[in-house]
């Protein structure tokens, strides 16, 4: 009550459960999403004045050019939205002023929460690199780095024993998650622990670089067996040659998902080269400059270097910087708002500063972007439900109710293209509707949802594969011609924005068995076993459609030597799906 | 210093005594124009051609308004805004246009409106309502008997009839809007001046909204009076209650019936499940500006009557702009707030809740009225003596030009109906052989289109199905 009294209600309360956050998937998880921003919004009504520094109107500056130039660019999609909304959350957390003994006592507390979530994880599974309850154990690790850093430096009131005990069990949960993100902190922890203790401290440096070692040797030896690790090279290249395309204003506010797979140029398994896409760039610096070029990453470097000048928590703050090197932290909305949080608390305690500007907030002026923005989360939260509950009877082969709740989700929010997807997916099975209603609606469905995601191949795709199961269909004849022209045409769409798809590519195939396009479809075939040697369905297809006897001979041979791969070789899901293992993928 | 600042020179007090007649007299004819003048043509809304000039007119008023360094209230010209931004990016902008024109037409009173033009127009309103009064019994023995012998359409034959009366407006409920704001008014002018001509307009516009036998209206007038004569006096005030209880009752049944009455309430409650449950399918933004038109044959209730709008602004705004409407709404009734203290605040409460039950807001000839009350009952400014160049005045000029041009090309154009565009596409495709992009066509005209008025298209699509289906 004394600190509310002193600090403000939202000063304790969002940093409050900006920690609880943490233990819904790293703040993933919809009611993180989703309700946290409007309780923020809440807030804004509820305080009477808010004051905002140079460094917030250039952060809203730059997050409204991204936005806007997202959206003239027509390379806007939900997340674009998202990105807005919650970085003008991440603009009003900085506008707090919350204690520092309450920042690292939170801090600290949930980082040895998660430690014990995570030694459990560990005696449960018997398995290191445990994530606690984050979505990866990189995460985890940069959560409890920032926990261990605050016990070793920043925490007052405690003990050498105690803080030793507490540090040694963080110690403990950071070596169970085994990230590599993790070794580069504790490396950095130690340099920053060299200078602070001087020759003193030489035995606690020369400890936790042995940490540090030990850390990184285990996850080495981890990785040898296991070669997709050692991908993130890979990426960094898609990313560099993205980045090329449009080194000065990027693509736009969270497009890179869509964008960067089409630049990845493979991982080489046994039988199979495109398993993964990366959708991500795994770098915090890399994932700006992609997104908002060099112009916004420099608009956006200064507006945190404004932050980040007037911060008592510099030395933290940096951390979460480094661990951005080689990770994506801020897709962890926790971690993204931690970071914003250690750039609220100023060197000494003052609420006002020179060039700061007071703004007085009434239910007036405030009323309506707080209903549109809750009414737009309550919206966003409502068809998340009902997606969830399409997936659920999907699973189940309840496939009207399916239908009924994907449909309903899409119509909510209209600019989600997985509900989209998910409907046109179960009404393509779905027997009772008439067929009239049905080819009408999925066109309906697919043609809105890709004018609304003009970036996502994969809604091109699944308006190809619409179109090719109306040509598969009995009757219908006189509509195929240009059915037919449709689904080339959105193929080609779907190739143009990530060309080195195998699906894509065998879609596209599929479409050209239905002309007489002899060339195309050869060059097709030829691409394709180019990308993926091991892609039964091609050769089959391919088997079924030429009349040139060497050319079928050649898919005999590759058929059989698909054929006579033992299935108790290691095949990831993928590889079982393109050898036909598994039931056919497309 | 101040006469090189931009608008200054124009802050001339001659400059504006030479022009405030003229912009007198302007404001007048443009309201005239959009009600109709009476013996000479209907309202612009109903002689359709006409609506060009008023729109000019309505531009000079703006640039006029601009002058006087006259500002749009924030929550109106946000309002104003939204739709004119849905209307931009509405899926069907001749369907969305035709109402942001109408709305055009009327919101700019707001603009051009102020304090000082209430001691001129309400007698102005009085004198003109007598007028209409002349002119709707002049209607009603002359000119309807002679049409009578030529219309054979049933229901402009009811119409003429006589049952029910709506002098140059298009409808016997937009009419009675007009009657409704002028009693009012009358009433309020008479409790302030007992000994007053006002009777006259009074008593004769009461009648003749009686005679317009329109049900909301009449109740929405009724219950304004008695809230008005309770604050001045409580023995009149439930005097009035008691009588126009009694008698306004007796004299409903015995026009309209409970039977016409009762379908009159199941066809609202119809329309207005309709228009829910297209706010449900399009939550977000809506359908679009004025697409509940299009999409209403879609969502119609069984039995239900086959309407253009959902007769309801709020339903109309929630079907149409989803979230966004819904903060229209909001807006409006922030607008209508600020004006709480303002002597004019019943009569504009009362054209709103019109507004709430019936479809006016859309049509300029009587929705001009609530504008130019509420541009009437907002705090009285020294327009003129503010110097250099308004920032306010300067965004409302721009908003409004930007909706002045979109709206001038559709009442100019005449962009066909959504419906009768589709038709000629559904047309072409089938002429070029595109019979994906044709049935895609047919599928949605069928949909989109009014049963009762095109039999044929369903008839055609069962047709085609066999033929798509080979």
């Amino acid at each position: 009550m004394k600190s509310i009294r002193r600090f403000g209600t939202s000063d304790i309360i969002i940093p409050l459960v900006i920690f609880v956050s943490s233990f819904l998937n790293g703040g993933e998880h919809y009611a993180v999403k989703y309700l946290l921003p409007l309780m923020g919004i809440i807030f804004i009504l509820k305080e009477k004045k808010f004051v905002l520094q140079r460094s917030h109107f250039v952060f809203i500056f730059f997050l409204f050019f991204s936005f806007v130039f997202t959206v003239l660019t027509g390379m806007a999609n939900t997340d674009t939205v998202n990105f807005l909304l919650w970085g003008l959350f991440l603009a009003y957390v900085t506008t707090k002023a919350p204690s520092k003994a309450f920042l690292t006592q939170g801090l600290i507390v949930t980082s040895l929460l998660h430690t014990g979530i995570l030694i459990f994880q560990w005696i449960e599974r018997g398995a290191l690199r445990q994530p606690s309850t984050f979505v990866n154990a990189n995460w985890a690790a940069v959560w409890i780095a920032a926990g261990l850093y605050a016990a070793l430096f920043m925490w007052d009131a405690s003990g050498p024993r105690l803080r030793g005990t507490v540090s040694f069990l963080l110690a403990a949960g950071f070596f169970i998650t085994l990230s590599r993100t993790g070794f580069l902190l504790l490396f950095m922890m130690s340099l920053i622990m060299a200078r602070r203790l001087g020759k003193r401290g030489r035995k606690a440096v020369l400890l936790l670089l042995l940490f540090a070692v030990l850390l990184f040797a285990l996850r080495f030896s981890r990785d040898v067996k296991d070669p997709v690790a050692f991908s993130r090279g890979k990426i960094y290249d898609a990313a560099g040659k993205m980045f090329l395309q449009r080194p000065v204003l990027g693509y736009g506010a969270a497009v890179v998902d869509d964008r960067l797979p089409h630049y990845f140029s493979g991982e080489e398994r046994t039988y199979s080269r495109y398993s993964l896409f990366p959708r991500m760039a795994h770098s915090v610096y890399l994932e700006s400059l992609l997104s908002f070029g060099l112009f916004g990453t420099l608009i956006l470097g200064y507006a945190i270097y404004g932050f980040y000048k007037r911060s008592g928590y510099r030395a933290l703050f940096l951390l979460l910087l480094f661990a951005g090197i080689f990770n994506n932290i801020e897709k962890s909305f926790s971690l993204l708002l931690l970071g914003a949080l250690f750039l609220t608390v100023p060197t000494t305690f003052k609420r006002e500063e020179k060039e700061s500007y007071a703004f007085a907030v009434t239910w007036k002026k405030g009323f309506l972007p707080v209903f549109l923005i809750s009414y737009y989360f309550m919206l966003t939260l409502l068809s998340h439900f009902f997606f969830l509950a399409g997936e659920k009877a999907m699973t189940e082969r309840r496939l009207m109710d399916s239908f009924r709740y994907y449909y309903r989700s899409y119509r909510i929010l209209p600019l989600n293209p997985l509900a989209a997807e998910g409907a046109v997916r179960s009404l393509l099975v779905i027997d009772q509707i008439q067929w009239d209603v049905k080819l009408a609606l999925c066109e309906e469905i697919l043609s809105s949802s890709a004018a609304l995601n003009r970036q996502n191949p994969k809604i091109f795709w699944s308006q190809g594969v619409y179109y090719q199961a109306l040509l598969h269909s009995t009757g219908l004849t006189p509509l195929k011609p240009e059915a037919h022209a449709r689904a080339m045409q959105s193929v080609e769409q779907a190739l143009a924005l990530h060309g080195n798809n195998p699906r894509y590519m065998f879609l596209k195939m599929a479409l050209l068995a239905y002309t007489t396009e002899e060339e195309a479809f050869e060059k097709t075939f030829y691409d394709l076993i180019s990308l993926e040697p091991y892609y039964r369905n091609a050769y089959e297809l391919m088997m079924q459609r030429t009349s040139n006897e060497e050319l079928k001979n050649f898919c005999t041979q590759r058929i059989e030597v698909i054929n006579n791969i033992p299935h108790s070789e290691p095949l990831n899901t993928y590889e079982k799906n393109i050898l036909g293992f598994n039931g056919s993928l497309d | 210093m101040a006469g090189k600042r931009m608008g200054a020179p124009l802050q001339a007090p001659l400059f504006f005594e030479i022009l405030k007649p003229l912009f007198i007299s302007l404001k007048l004819f443009y309201l005239a124009l959009l009600m109709g003048i009476p013996f000479v043509t209907g309202s612009v809304y109903v002689q359709h051609p006409l609506a060009p000039y008023a729109l000019l007119l309505a531009g000079l008023l703006i640039l006029l308004g601009f002058l006087y360094q006259k500002r749009l209230p924030f929550p109106a010209a946000a309002a104003f805004l939204f739709l004119f931004v849905a209307a931009l990016l509405s899926p069907e902008k001749t369907l969305s246009f035709e109402y942001l024109a109408a709305f055009f037409l009327s919101f700019t009173a707001l603009l051009v409106f102020d304090p000082a033009d209430e001691k001129l127009l309400t007698p102005f309103l009085a004198f003109y309502s007598l007028t209409m009064a002349c002119y709707v019994a002049f209607q009603y023995y002359v000119v309807y008997p002679s049409l009578l012998a030529q219309v054979t359409d049933p229901a402009q034959r009811a119409i003429l009839r006589g049952m029910r009366f709506f002098g140059t407006f298009a409808l016997p409920n937009i009419y009675s809007f007009f009657l409704m704001a002028v009693v009012l008014l009358m009433f309020m002018r008479l409790l302030k001046e007992k000994k007053s001509l006002y009777w006259i307009p009074f008593l004769v516009n009461g009648t003749m909204l009686l005679l317009t036998r329109s049900f909301i209206a009449a109740v929405l007038t009724f219950l304004m009076i008695v809230i008005l004569a309770l604050k001045k006096n409580k023995i009149l005030g439930w005097g009035i209650a008691g009588a126009g209880l009694s008698l306004g009752g007796l004299f409903f049944l015995l026009t309209r019936g409970t039977e016409s009455l009762g379908q009159s309430l199941f066809f609202r409650y119809a329309n207005y499940v309709s228009a829910l449950r297209i706010f449900r399918d399009y939550p977000l933004a809506g359908t679009g500006l004025n697409h509940f038109d299009l999409y209403y044959p879609l969502y119609r209730l069984e039995g239900a009557n086959y309407v253009h709008n959902a007769h309801a602004l709020p339903f109309q705004m929630m079907a149409d702009l989803g979230g966004i409407g819904i903060a229209v709404l909001l807006l409006l009734g922030l607008f209508l707030w600020s004006l709480r203290k303002s002597p004019f605040f019943p009569l504009l409460m009362a054209l709103m809740l019109h507004f709430v039950f019936d479809l006016t807001f859309y049509i300029p000839s009587v929705a001009a009225l609530f504008w130019a009350y509420a541009g009437i009952a907002q705090k009285k400014r020294e327009y003129t003596r503010k110097k250099g160049l308004s920032l306010p005045a300067l965004a409302s000029l721009f908003l409004l030009c930007a909706a002045f041009i979109p709206s001038f090309r559709y009442y100019t154009v005449n962009p066909p109906h959504p419906v009768r565009r589709m038709e000629k596409e559904a047309r072409l495709h089938r002429e070029r052989g595109a019979l994906y992009s044709h049935f895609i066509t047919m599928y949605k005209l069928n949909q989109f289109v009014d049963a009762k008025e095109k039999p044929q298209i369903r008839e055609q699509y069962e047709e085609y199905k066999k033929i798509w289906n080979q």
